[in-house]
């Protein structure tokens, strides 16, 4: 029972919600930038990649959070979760995680059994991966009574992550079939450099309103930027999850560095710092949440 | 319909912990669970210390955050009584709720599955009985009754005692009052 004469971290979410959020911004987040690279007519993987990995990256989380209900898990029960859709976070997420995996189902691998794909079921995906990514954020922005969360920055933060993912995660995978991908073409890499600026630019702001608001939100604050948290925050997020991607995206421009950086195994790098800074993100927000205490 | 609320009197509590022990018995809880529990805190500056206990219980909130976020429509306000209520066949066990509540007031137990809290012994009321933690009070400290009744012990021992409400500022609307 937490002690809430002062500040508690919560204690009703873990790993497995944190792996959860996580999966489900880089599923949504494959999907928008396969969908993105087509409307670019980028050629090559890209644009075919994000569409395979969504639904199974996004489906796995899913199960992951089936699997850390009680006991309610593989019951029928579970199937009261879509019927307070109006109310809750939780339940309006169920519908929008079920009807982007059924699109995405049908868009990513109709094509294996004949159905072509349709430009207009495409934006109505991409369209719904936009709403898994902001529900991601929302799921913890709506808790009140957990202050470090219930910022509107929380959703946004969420969402530039799902993208910089779904880039690093679309990209991993349109390697495996294509080695030269992102090897001369900046278009990606320009792009995610942006929204890598646009994550840090929120993620500063986002902080800066938890240190200045209620005592909660400024101890879930200090426990990230300074406290126990502060390795993963510096190390996992800000150093590799965006200064270095960051770092990358603008030195390979340099001509000296040009054709070091982009060999597969640089980009490849790039990728898979930018997903571990993406888990960062989720673990440091769900774990520094706090229950704010109840005496005055 | 009632609307079911309680007083705690923190001048009268002899921090025994009877309470927790009589909804623990009463309801077969694990030792480390209960629907009240005791919290410890100190007021003042050293050296005028004064150590004070605020046993806490769920506050039966009218405006309650834990069923707004719940997903299921497990936890429901029984408008006939004024409280909250966890249908535990419908619960699935994702304590969101537990994160909502402002008052920690909610626990999951790994075994069941699903998440409890005080029910303010409703099945005892509907019987005509008081809340086990209140006739246990050995210091008399708890005062239960209807507060849409004006003239019910609880209200006016409220009134006179000038009770409130914690953490009146987050709009959860609680029907358990603390008097100091
Ligand atoms: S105290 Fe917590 S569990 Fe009880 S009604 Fe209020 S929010 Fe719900
Ligand atoms: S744990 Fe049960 S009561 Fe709580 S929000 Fe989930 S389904 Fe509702
Ligand atoms: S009212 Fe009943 S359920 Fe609630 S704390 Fe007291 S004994 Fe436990």
């Amino acid at each position: 029972m937490p002690e809430l004469i002062q500040n508690t971290l919560q204690t009703a979410w873990g790993w497995l919600v944190i792996i959860y959020l996580f999966l489900a911004g880089v599923g949504a987040g494959a999907y928008l930038t396969s969908w993105w690279a087509s409307n670019r007519d980028l050629g090559g993987a890209l644009p075919v990649v994000g569409r395979y990995l969504a639904a199974p990256v996004v489906a796995l989380g899913s199960l992951l959070l089936v699997f850390d209900l009680g006991a309610g898990s593989f019951h029928a029960r579970i199937f009261y979760l879509y019927t307070h859709p109006f109310t809750s976070m939780m339940s309006l997420g169920t519908w929008i995680l079920t009807i982007f995996l059924v699109l995405s189902v049908i868009d990513g691998y109709g094509p294996l059994v004949g159905v072509r794909r349709a430009r207009w079921l495409g934006d109505v995906t991409a369209l719904f991966a936009g709403l898994v990514a902001v529900y991601t954020g929302l799921l913890l922005g709506v808790v009140k009574a957990i202050p470090f969360w219930n910022s509107a920055l929380v959703p946004v933060l969420f969402v530039l992550s799902a993208a910089s993912t779904g880039i690093a995660a679309t990209v991993l995978g349109a390697l495996v079939v294509q080695r030269s991908t992102c090897g001369e073409d900046d278009t990606v890499t320009r792009f995610h450099q942006g929204i890598i600026v646009s994550e840090a630019v929120a993620l500063a702001l986002f902080l800066f309103f938890a240190a200045s608001g209620p005592s909660a939100a400024h101890f879930s604050y200090s426990r990230v930027v300074v406290g126990g948290l502060a390795a993963a925050f510096w190390v996992g997020l800000v150093a590799l999850g965006l200064v270095v991607p960051f770092a990358y995206c603008a030195l390979r421009r340099a001509p000296a560095l040009a054709h070091m950086l982009r060999s597969p195994g640089w980009v490849a790098g790039e990728a898979v710092l930018v997903l571990v800074g993406g888990f960062f993100l989720r673990y440091l927000v769900v774990s520094a949440g706090a229950l704010g205490r109840i005496m005055g | 319909m009632a609307h079911y609320g309680m007083l705690i009197d923190l001048t009268m509590c002899a921090q025994c912990s009877a309470c927790t022990v009589a909804c623990q018995t009463l309801y077969d809880r694990p030792p480390d669970q209960s629907g009240v529990y005791l919290l410890t805190y100190e007021t003042g500056t050293f050296p005028a210390v004064k150590r004070t206990t605020l046993p806490v219980q769920c506050m039966q909130c009218q405006n309650p955050p834990c069923v707004s976020v719940c997903p299921t429509g497990a936890s429901y306000r029984d408008s006939a009584t004024g409280t909250v209520q966890i249908d535990a066949s419908r619960c699935i066990g994702c304590r969101y709720c537990i994160a909502a509540c402002p008052y920690g007031a909610r626990q999951y137990s790994s075994t069941t599955g699903v998440v409890t809290k005080c029910t303010f012994c409703i099945g005892r009321v509907a019987d005509g009985l008081e809340p086990a933690c209140v006739e246990t009070c050995i210091g008399h400290a708890r005062v239960f009754g209807d507060l849409d009744d004006p003239g019910s012990d609880v209200n006016r021992a409220a009134a006179e005692r000038h009770a409130v409400a914690l953490r009146s500022d987050l709009g959860t609307r609680p029907s358990v009052y603390y008097a100091s």
